[in-house]
């Protein structure tokens, strides 16, 4: 984790974060803990063992992000529709505001987007369990106050931009810029997990 | 001039509107929920010999409209923060696109929904008010095409 935090302080842009080939298996180790979270239907599921079988993009955003998490999910969006299979493929956009994120609020976000459902899942959890599976992926997020509005919701999120694909063990196999991820790659990345299930 | 004061000067100059040097091109909007912030995006064109300064904006629409740039921080975290003011150069265009500079919309009166139209007006220190337009939508590359008529021939 820490080893994630420092790749993401050095270097900026989205290619050059990980070399371009997938991550071996000995290097990612499977996601064992278990992550209660909600979904935007209201349903109960555990991250990431209810995934499993499956390879699945993960991202983490939160609904009132104005500019960078509406392009983390019109990149998704744009890969999911160059897959060309999305059988046995997952794509979980986890909220880490959870206070306002609410099952109705993710759904408003996934139709303002146009994420196809079942292939997203847009889900979220008790803070405390939110606050662990961000620590556990490495993605750094930081509540920073609007300096305008009085009253409790006004506040942004400085955050990571990432992207995330597991295997269908729920290894982290690779990471990329999640606005800037380069779609053929990811396409390609896809789908040499689907043939090693 | 503060960004949270548009509302209440911008009804009453109206007919000071300059026929400025500077023209806004292309400008959209982000689809947003009642209580979500959305985003304006756009070009700004100076035609003129001086260069221009973008100082305030406002829209009927929203109770707060304020001039932003979305960085990538020290640690990696992509954080937003606001400008005071945008100078356009004198022959120059500058872009305002997702990632990059975006006018935030706070308090929004309704919900924004792609086929709305925001209105949404421009006040630079030459040109004066300037108004624009925008579609709500994603972002223009991403739109898909209409779907096309189908021709149907019944002989
Ligand atoms: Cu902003």
């Amino acid at each position: 984790m820490a080893r994630a935090r420092h790749k993401w302080g050095l270097l900026g842009g989205s290619a050059v974060l990980v070399a371009s080939s997938l991550v071996g298996c000995h290097e990612g180790e499977p996601v064992r803990e278990q992550y209660p979270l909600w979904t935007q239907q209201g349903t109960a599921v555990e991250f990431p063992q209810d995934f499993r079988g499956r390879v699945v993009l993960v991202a983490f955003f939160y609904v009132q992000c104005p500019d960078i998490c509406p392009m983390i999910a019109e990149r998704m969006r744009q890969i999911w529709e160059a897959l060309p299979d999305t059988a046995g493929v997952q794509a979980v956009m986890i909220s880490f505001d959870p206070r306002r994120d609410t099952p109705e609020r993710l759904r408003d976000f996934a139709q303002a987007h146009g994420l196809p459902e079942p292939g997203f899942v847009l889900a979220s959890g008790r803070p405390e369990v939110v606050d662990q599976l961000v620590e556990r992926f490495g993605v750094v997020v930081q509540k920073t106050p609007s300096e305008f509005t009085a009253g409790g919701e006004a506040y942004f999120f400085a955050h990571s931009d990432v992207l995330f694909l597991l295997d269908s063990q729920g290894r982290i196999r690779k990471r990329y810029s999640g606005t800037d991820a380069p779609i053929a790659e990811v396409v390609r990345d896809v789908e040499q997990l689907r043939q090693e299930r | 001039m503060r960004w949270y004061c548009a509302m209440l000067l911008s009804a009453g100059v109206t007919s000071l509107w300059a026929q400025g040097t500077v023209t806004l091109h292309g400008f959209w909007a982000r689809p947003a929920g009642k209580a979500i912030p959305s985003a304006a995006y756009g070009v700004i064109h100076n035609r003129g010999t001086r260069a221009d300064t973008l100082l305030e904006a406002a829209s009927p629409q929203a109770r707060r409209v304020e001039l932003h740039e979305t960085v990538r921080d020290t640690a990696g975290r992509m954080r937003m923060q606001k400008l005071e003011r945008l100078v356009v150069p004198a022959g120059d265009s500058v872009v305002l696109r997702p990632g990059g500079l975006h006018l935030m919309l706070y308090e929004l009166q309704q919900a924004l929904r792609p086929g709305d139209t925001l209105q949404l007006r421009l006040r630079f220190a030459q040109a004066g008010w300037q108004q624009v337009q925008c579609p709500v939508g994603p972002p223009p590359r991403l739109r898909r095409q209409p779907p096309e008529m189908p021709h149907e021939h019944r002989h």
